[in-house]
């Protein structure tokens, strides 16, 4: 409890308000705010695959999030999405974290099963989750909000932590041209280790009709049930943002059971941003992607775009057309079609007692 | 969670999926003709120890237009009788120790036509399944839906069938494995153009979704005027699999028989790193009015 609160008070003296607005303010926007629209129904995004990295200064992690940010300006994106835990490098503000790490490190093999309530990597970091959160979720926010501003570009944060009414829970937020921030989304479906964590689960969802779509953005596990993508569809979704940071070795067959897979069944376009590296004894990796309905994608097999290796840095850009989905939409074999008299108990008969 | 467990199972069953590969189809001019490229499987699977076997969809239809002296499938609705096939493969049933899906068939009622499927065990029908979702093509034809995802429970199992274009509807399986189904039995046919990884998007797909085993079994060839493709494949939850790709056997377009033997206890320690079903969010799902709401 105690290196809990001292990594939180550490972060929260070294993560303020007037430290980041220096960096901002030093940082070189361009003149003219907008990439210029590609007309028609199509939008240009991005999806930031990185490496975590412990910065040694709040500066560093500031720089490190710009770059992205002026690369998918460059090349014309109005969307760019940041990946699942997107702060990770920010414990790399706190002194000695380096021996937390091989702690952890240490430790970590026994942390990644479930119930991991008794387990010592799961308490210390449930712990300074909490510790860390307010500062975490500030930061995050104060820095995507003037980059979105700064470019004219929709950001989608990364996932960051949040807390509400004493609860913690994994979310990310979706930045306008104006800087403003449109709505934010809680991770629904947990992971065994995040609950073990004292995470919790969010039961709702936004979707957001903007300019460059109708756009929904739910957390990595998401994509492993197909009734998140089914109720982003349902809510009219054309676009669904995805930020992973898998806590496990890369592999194609496991990575084909998340949005690709989810994307081909609702009809909807997904993109996959994603961290990647080392932290605490745990190895994230993962492809960025834009994905698609095989009939959108060149190679008919759901790809419009995927970042060459699971580890390392790159931005994977690619257009989207909504006019090309919706065509799509009503010439498709195998989708579109309803069963009321099947769907009407659905919820009582397929989940009750769960 | 409530997901019912398979009391009494038989931990381990050997599952075979045929496959008709397009030039077995091309030359059948007669029902009788079909009917003895049936037996011969049969008699084959039964030789290699398989205790319940799927053929592929549409091979009842094949039947019902080979006997009506239709040729299109669209001709079947409304008429389409299911009777003739069912008493035929039920008579082969006779005296095998296998449960047999004899993939999928047309069958009119009052209410409609439906794409249908059963299960038959030494002459007896032991279940029936209505598909529940329609293609393009199917809506085209007027074909009705069913309403409800039947589970059997035969030999210590609890079964379900997936039938084609349900494969590709995920609220099918999923109710399935929801009220304990271990094993789909899944006749399969896809129309449109040939592309494998669409074929990824089914039965493959809801296996790893739901992390149960699965029997697909593939239709090569026309069945009246719709051309129809797939690779009979048996699923299983990746990390059961040798290849950690999710595939226990794999017709590869040559073979005409493939089986494997499911081991439920292997599955169970398969699925205890990384259980899906664990971390669904009914009241997510509830609040969100998936599938328009509360229900009954």
């Amino acid at each position: 409890m105690i290196i809990a609160r001292l990594v939180g008070l550490c972060l929260r003296r070294r993560i303020t308000r007037e430290r980041l607005d220096r960096a901002l303010k030093k940082l070189d926007f361009p003149g003219r705010a907008r990439p210029a629209s590609r007309g028609g129904n199509t939008v240009r995004v991005s999806c930031v695959q990185r490496r975590l990295r412990l910065v040694k200064s709040p500066e560093q992690y500031v720089d490190m999030l710009f770059s992205f940010a002026q690369q998918a300006y460059g090349q014309g994106s109005r969307l760019l999405v940041f990946p699942e835990y997107n702060f990770f490098d920010l414990f790399g503000l706190v002194p000695g974290f380096s021996l937390l790490d091989r702690f952890f490190r240490r430790t970590a093999g026994g942390s990644k099963a479930s119930g991991g309530g008794k387990d010592p990597v799961a308490a210390l970091m449930a712990n300074i989750f909490n510790e860390i959160a307010a500062a975490v979720e500030s930061c995050c926010e104060i820095i995507i909000s003037r980059l979105a501003l700064g470019f004219g570009l929709y950001i989608y944060s990364g996932s960051y932590l949040t807390k509400e009414g004493g609860r913690l829970y994994n979310a990310g937020s979706l930045f306008g041209p104006d800087g403003g921030k449109i709505g934010t989304q809680k991770k629904i479906h947990l992971t065994d280790f995040e609950a073990a964590l004292g995470l919790c689960p969010h039961c709702g969802m936004e979707v957001y009709r903007l300019p460059i779509g109708s756009v929904a953005f739910p957390i990595c596990m998401d994509a492993t049930y197909f009734e998140t993508f089914r109720v982003a569809r349902d809510k009219g979704a054309d676009v669904v943002i995805l930020p992973i940071a898998n806590m496990e070795e890369y592999d194609l067959w496991k990575s084909l059971r998340g949005i690709w897979t989810r994307v081909q069944e609702t009809y909807t376009y997904g993109l996959k941003s994603s961290l990647n590296g080392w932290i605490a004894g745990m190895h994230f990796t993962g492809k960025a992607g834009v994905f698609a309905p095989l009939e959108l994608t060149p190679g008919k097999d759901g790809v419009i775009a995927l970042a060459d290796h699971w580890e390392g840095d790159c931005l994977v850009t690619a257009d989207i057309n909504f006019s090309e989905l919706e065509e799509a939409r009503k010439n498709a074999e195998y989708y579109g079609d309803s069963n009321p008299d099947f769907e009407r108990y659905y919820i009582k008969r397929a989940y009750t007692g769960l | 969670m409530r997901r019912r467990a398979e009391k009494g199972s038989r931990a381990r069953m050997k599952v075979g999926a045929v496959e008709w590969l397009e030039h077995e189809l091309t030359g059948i001019g007669s029902a009788g003709k079909l009917l003895e490229l049936i037996r011969s499987r049969l008699l084959k699977a039964e030789e290699a120890g398989i205790g319940m076997i799927v053929l592929p969809a549409f091979t009842g239809c094949l039947f019902q237009l080979l006997e009506s002296g239709r040729n299109n499938l669209g001709g079947l609705t409304g008429a389409a009788e299911a009777r003739g096939y069912l008493e035929k493969v039920s008579r082969l049933s006779e005296g095998l120790r296998m449960t047999i899906c004899p993939g999928s068939y047309f069958d009119a009622d009052s209410q409609g036509t439906f794409h249908q499927s059963c299960l038959i065990t030494d002459g007896r029908l032991l279940h029936t399944q209505r598909q529940l979702y329609l293609s393009r093509w199917e809506r085209t034809l007027g074909l009705s839906r069913g309403a409800e995802a039947r589970v059997l429970e035969t030999d210590g199992w609890r079964v379900g069938i997936v039938m084609p274009t349900d494969a590709f509807y995920p609220q099918v399986s999923r109710m399935l494995a929801m009220n304990g189904v271990g094993l789909v039995l899944a006749p399969s046919g896809i129309t449109g153009p040939q592309n494998e990884t669409l074929q990824l998007c089914g039965m493959w797909r809801e296996t790893q979704l739901n992390q149960f085993f699965a029997a697909e079994s593939c239709y090569n060839g026309r069945a009246g005027d719709r051309p129809l493709w797939g690779e009979s494949r048996i699923h299983a939850p990746l990390g059961m699999t040798e290849g950690g790709d999710g595939f226990l056997a794999r017709s590869r377009g040559s073979e005409g028989l493939i089986s494997a033997v499911l081991n439920m206890q292997g599955r169970e320690e398969a699925i205890t790193d990384f259980n899906v079903l664990r971390r669904l969010n009914a009241e997510f799902y509830r609040r969100a009015g998936l599938f328009g709401g509360e229900g009954e």
